[in-house]
């Protein structure tokens, strides 16, 4: 028996505790807890917002319009929850007060967030807020997969489309990818392409040679009076799929229509009734599949009936109006039209394709209206007198340029409410999964698993997360998730200097790139601990990575898992990828190693440094002069550098063994290299290993941010302040499962942000 | 030099013992006599050129104002077209400044280039700055050709990462804004660029055919557009109105060709792709831009040599070190003296662009002398990150109302949209205000 998913339960919950929880402001308990809140409020918050913040958030003209003394009077979060939720924010993040003002101390800070969560967490009807997504444009990697797994062709239309901007690191935000003309144009122009490309335009009539048989009659059309043939030798540009077309009526006599058949190399190829009239000839169509050069095609009339002595009509003939043989079409199209049809169920089989098209492009269930609409212009091209692959084809398009297809879009029933909080349907957490796992559409199986209702039956969503996992599909997850985490891409535009790295060239560019894509898929097809990230002490190489690094006995293109000297490398801090897009073109550059283990490693960016930091004005001391280290380090005795730059620059120190391009190194010119340093704090380690020791030791932070990293990319949009619970959450169970790269993943897809949304809050 | 496509798609006005070569679609939206005159004269046209991370001042300002300068070393490429250039000196794009958002210099220097806005401080959820001025100016004129503007550049986007301090790289990557929260994206791929300008689609009865099926696309996603908008949540509308603008702009589009089915073939060579040298790339994207104006497909248009903060190599000149890294010199003069030839570079390729306008006549002037080519950077010293004295040079008459060969010192801190203001004026674009303007620029004329 299946039993139902802890998510089926929480909704029954919630359907009961909601009602109450709205209501609850009228009842006694209430009543006491809000004099409690009150209390507390009065007594150790607002002492504390007094004397740190009011000061300028008041009067006349308040910064940042925020009127905290307004707020302080009502003492109540519930109207201006938006306001509250920023106060605490700002306050969690250090970034206010600003820091030439008096700051309060880590536990006030604490007493003030704290009052304010607990006074946010009691609406909603005690749900967390789960946030919400701007409704997403597909980005072009998706486009290009979602077209290869729509219609079953891959030639990447997306090359051609302008780069999707950048936001939170990730090129999937829905509040950043906008959707320019320019971008619209190679909608129209790559949609037009893929149905040219699966359906095919191919318009050219390959009878062009001789035609005999019959008799000629008005307009050029050919009667067959006894069993006979129309015969015309057809030249084929090569081997595929031919579509035929005749346009033919009968003359209709006897107890049987009359029946045509189309014969290619006097194979028979297919047979029709035809039971069309003068008044309303038909176009037969079908397909035929065949090699290139010569060959016979003919129409054979194949019941002759003619009895002169019965009363008329008594005599059947079939009227060959027009032959066509159009080809060859593109393999794909059977995909997309599964059988052929017969002038009387032509717009049925149109309904049927472009139904079943609609909702997967859709990846939703669509109504009959919406066929109709599409099906409106399958009529148009076949009042044109396309053949109906081309009518098909420009139903397909316009589906293709549909905001339904180029957006996710996930419907509210109170878009701007932002109180409204549901849980996602099937076949939007199905969509979801899709693109977060795969950058793609769902396939048949979750389809079917949604439309059943059954996406979220028992343990059947972790099946489907490790399903799909396991897809070759899950590359797009190392491409496109690694390749911005670990920023991979940027290599593409990495330019060290021929002088300098005379080593560098394509070659170890690419394997570069392969060797952190090949380490990632290992630690999620072989679903190892995340902390090999940091450590892991194999890794993938080349002949030509392997000489790179100094190992030996590697040869050839193949890439191989190798076991490394942990002294030297392991990780992907010691990638040369990493290490190369974290340099200048000519040096290494410690800052930036240094910023990039904090942001993409540790999750703690360098805070912002305090606003109108005064410029900096060229040095009046004269050149810096010593090693790069040395160097840096006067830099740094300044006060106002120091703050930031005692944290990024001795990260960055201890990877200094490594050079610009990666390649190990203990000298550099006439200075010998010091990869010792000092963290803030007196942590000091004497080289690389030592430095990956004290990172692996701080596992809390690296699952947070790579948590952190994961949710923006898996909901397209920034992790915010309200979703912080949901992160402790994720981050708790992944340490439960001793880190497996597969606990994130699940544990993400399990969370709230991901299976719920709330509505639209007003502006800011 | 009349480029011979050209002839096929002109109406030549013969009058007055000139023959005046007006673009096809001039002849239907005449265009305003810019300055007087019962003639009637090519439109005017106008670009604007951005290159990243500052000038090396001193070898960029030159010591004499008035018409009696000399060119210092990193504009001494221009001496050819001295007298079709103004420069302009003490200029400020005061919100490329934090007011209070701290850090971020390249990401606001390029975004309020054009705007003169503050950028809202984003990693992405509210990205907000303020309409381009050649945005303003496309939505006044740009009906009146095929391409309400063009936008190029030579980087993509950036792939993955920070851009800026807590700034989208959104900000970094677009100069041109539609709406305070659309920024324009860029073609950097001169094949594509090419194919976009010159491809009007498949001439005769199939031809007219596709443009009904592309309308009748077209119309049907307009509808299915609305219903779906009218369903959403405030923001989700906003990604829908940029949707239906271009649905709308396409129709357009669609429907001037539509009176005009013979397509330009232009006497240039279709570009292959993005070349690897970067200054072919450069030069390919600017012959694309003369194209476009000589052929009236665009009159307004915005080209980003290098995304701000380009940490590129020129190694190609003997400057193998990042462009951004060489740029934060801290007074070294070997950097100095790098800077100053990535500098000259980027003159060099904009001399080849300026002389090549000036190589195509139009009627008794020439196709620059009808342009106003605004080349500058939002940062003035890349060690300084200061957005005050910034290098902008003008180049170009636009149409006779403007006085070149000058080099003009204003007072400090006047606001760089009080040029746009005027060039708007001479494009019949003109506004009353844009961002942080606080006039019109004095002295052009």
């Amino acid at each position: 028996m299946r039993r139902p998913g802890p998510v089926r339960l929480s909704l029954v919950a919630m359907a009961c505790i909601w009602p109450l929880a709205v209501r609850a402001a009228d009842d006694d308990g209430a009543a006491e807890r809000d004099a409690a809140a009150l209390a507390t409020f009065r007594g150790q918050v607002e002492p504390l917002l007094a004397q740190y913040c009011t000061k300028c958030h008041s009067g006349g003209e308040p910064k940042g319009e925020l009127k905290l003394d307004l707020y302080l009077a009502r003492a109540a979060v519930d109207q201006d929850r938006e306001a509250w939720e920023k106060v605490a924010q700002k306050l969690h993040d250090r970034e206010m007060p600003p820091e030439d003002q008096p700051q309060p101390d880590a536990a006030a800070r604490e007493k003030m967030t704290a009052w304010i969560d607990a006074q946010l967490a009691r609406f909603g009807g005690g749900q967390r807020d789960p946030g919400r997504v701007t409704i997403r444009r597909l980005n072009r990697n998706e486009y290009d997969n979602t077209i290869r797994d729509l219609v079953g062709v891959d030639f990447h239309p997306a090359d051609d489309f302008p780069s999707d901007d950048v936001g939170y690191g990730f090129d999937n935000i829905g509040d950043v990818l906008s959707l320019p003309t320019i971008l619209l144009e190679k909608y129209l122009a790559a949609a037009e392409q893929v149905a040219v490309r699966t359906l095919g335009t191919e318009q050219v009539n390959l009878v062009t040679g001789d035609t005999t048989g019959g008799r000629i009659i008005d307009g050029g059309a050919r009667i067959l009076t006894s069993e006979m043939e129309v015969r015309t030798k057809v030249r084929m540009f090569g081997s595929g799929d031919y579509m035929f077309r005749v346009r033919a009526y009968g003359e209709q006599a006897g107890d049987e229509p009359v029946k045509m058949a189309v014969y290619l190399d006097k194979q028979l190829v297919r047979r029709f009734d035809v039971s069309a009239v003068e008044a309303h000839p038909q176009l037969y169509e079908g397909w035929l599949q065949t090699r290139g050069g010569q060959h016979a095609y003919s129409i054979v009339f194949e019941n002759d009936y003619y009895e002169p002595k019965k009363p008329e009509p008594n005599d059947r003939n079939l009227i060959v109006k027009e032959i066509e043989l159009m080809g060859p079409y593109p393999p794909p199209f059977k995909r997309i039209i599964p059988r052929e049809h017969t002038p009387e169920d032509r717009m049925q089989l149109a309904r049927e394709i472009i139904g079943g098209v609609m909702a997967r492009a859709f990846r939703r269930p669509v109504t009959p209206a919406e066929v109709d609409r599409v099906l409106s212009l399958v009529r148009m091209a076949d009042r044109e007198g396309e053949n109906f692959n081309v009518a098909i084809g420009l139903g397909l398009q316009a589906i293709l340029v549909s905001p339904h297809f180029l957006f996710r879009v996930e419907l509210d029933p109170e878009p701007n409410n932002p109180d409204a909080i549901r849980t996602i349907s099937d076949d939007e957490l199905a969509t979801r999964l899709g693109y977060f796992l795969w950058s793609s559409m769902p396939d048949d199986e979750l389809f079917t698993l949604a439309r059943l209702g059954k996406l979220r039956s028992g343990d059947q969503l972790e099946r489907q997360a490790r399903r799909m996992l396991a897809d070759p599909k899950a590359q797009a997850l190392v491409e496109n998730f690694a390749g911005q985490w670990l920023q991979l891409r940027n290599l593409q535009t990495a330019a060290p200097d021929k002088g300098h790295y005379p080593d560098f060239d394509e070659s170890l560019r690419r394997a570069m790139r392969k060797e952190t894509e090949l380490f990632f898929a290992a630690i999620m097809r072989e679903d190892r601990s995340a902390l090999d990230f940091i450590d892991g002490d194999f890794t993938f190489v080349n002949e030509r990575l392997a000489r790179h690094y100094g190992i030996a006995d590697v040869k050839g293109e193949e890439f191989r898992k190798v076991q490394l000297d942990p002294q030297k490398r392991g990780g992907v801090l010691t990638h040369a990828s990493v290490l190369t897009v974290t340099s200048n073109p000519t040096r290494t550059s410690p800052v930036k190693r240094g910023k990039w283990i904090l942001e993409n490693i540790l999750g703690t960016p360098p805070p912002p440094p305090p606003p109108d930091v005064p410029e900096l004005k060229e040095e009046a001391a004269g050149e810096l002069t010593g090693s790069l280290r040395e160097r840096m380090e006067q830099h740094r005795a300044k006060p106002a550098c120091a703050v930031c730059h005692n944290r990024m620059d001795p990260l960055g120190f201890g990877l200094e063994n490594y050079d610009g391009i990666g390649a190990w190194r203990t000298s550099e010119g006439p200075f010998e290299i010091d990869p010792s340093g000092e963290l803030p704090g007196g942590q000091a380690f004497a080289g690389p290993q030592e430095l990956k020791a004290i990172l692996k030791a701080r596992q809390d932070e690296f699952v947070r941010c790579l948590t952190e990293k994961m949710l923006t990319y898996g909901l397209g949009r920034g992790v915010e302040y309200s979703d912080r619970g949901a992160v402790q959450d994720i981050v708790k169970t992944v340490e439960q499962n001793d880190y497996k790269f597969s606990s994130l993943i699940i544990a993400i897809v399990h969370s709230d942000p991901f299976q719920k949304r709330r509505g639209k809050r007003s502006e800011p | 030099m009349t480029k011979s496509w050209q002839i096929s798609r002109r109406t030549v006005l013969r009058g007055m013992g000139t023959a005046i070569a007006l673009p096809l679609l001039d002849a239907m939206t005449p265009a305003p006599a810019i300055a007087g005159g019962a003639q009637k004269l090519a439109p005017v046209r106008m670009a604007f050129v951005y290159v990243p991370n500052g000038k090396h001042m001193p070898d960029w300002t030159p010591a004499a104002v008035g018409s009696e300068f000399e060119l210092p070393y990193i504009t001494e490429p221009l001496a050819k077209v001295k007298d079709r250039l103004l420069v302009l000196s003490g200029l400020a794009q005061d919100h490329g400044r934090p007011h209070g958002d701290g850090p971020g210099d390249h990401a606001r220097a390029l975004s309020s280039f054009l705007t003169g806005a503050q950028v809202k401080k984003t990693h992405g959820a509210d990205i907000k700055v303020g309409v381009s001025v050649d945005q303003v100016a496309a939505r006044k004129v740009g009906q009146r050709t095929k391409f309400p503007s063009l936008e190029l550049g030579c980087d993509r986007g950036a792939q993955a990462g920070n851009c800026d301090s807590g700034y989208s790289c959104s900000y970094s990557t677009n100069i041109s804004w539609r709406t305070d929260t659309t920024p324009q994206a860029k073609e950097v791929d001169p094949k594509l660029a090419f194919e976009r300008l010159f491809s009007n689609g498949v001439a005769g009865e199939l031809g007219s055919k596709r443009e009904k099926y592309k309308k009748s696309v077209l119309d049907f996603v307009l509808e299915d557009a609305r219903d779906l908008k009218a369903r959403l949540g405030v923001k989700d509308q906003r990604k829908l109105d940029e949707y239906l603008n271009s649905v709308r702009e396409l129709e357009r589009r669609i429907g001037a060709a539509g009176d005009d089915p013979d397509s330009p073939a232009p006497d240039f060579p279709k570009p292959e792709g993005i070349p690897k040298d970067y200054a072919e790339h450069i030069r390919l994207m600017y012959d694309l831009l003369a194209l476009a104006f000589q052929g009236d497909l665009t009159r307004v248009a915005t080209f980003v040599v290098a995304n701000e903060g380009s940490n590129r190599s020129y190694a190609f000149i003997e400057v193998p070190d990042g462009h951004h890294d060489l740029s934060h010199h801290g007074g070294n003069k070997d950097k100095q003296t790098k800077i100053r030839e990535i500098n000259r570079f980027h003159v060099t390729q904009l001399a080849y662009f300026l002389e090549k306008l000036q190589g195509i006549s139009e009627g008794e002037r020439t196709l620059l002398d009808n342009s106003m080519i605004m080349y500058g950077s939002g940062l003035g010293d890349g060690n300084a990150h200061n957005h005050d004295d910034l290098p902008i040079l003008l180049a170009g008459r636009g149409g006779d109302t403007i006085r070149t060969g000058r080099h003009i010192r204003y007072e400090k801190e006047t606001p760089l949209n009080n040029l746009f203001l005027s060039m708007l004026d001479r494009l019949d674009s003109s506004v009353e205000s844009l961002g942080d303007s606080s006039g019109r620029l004095e002295s052009l004329l």
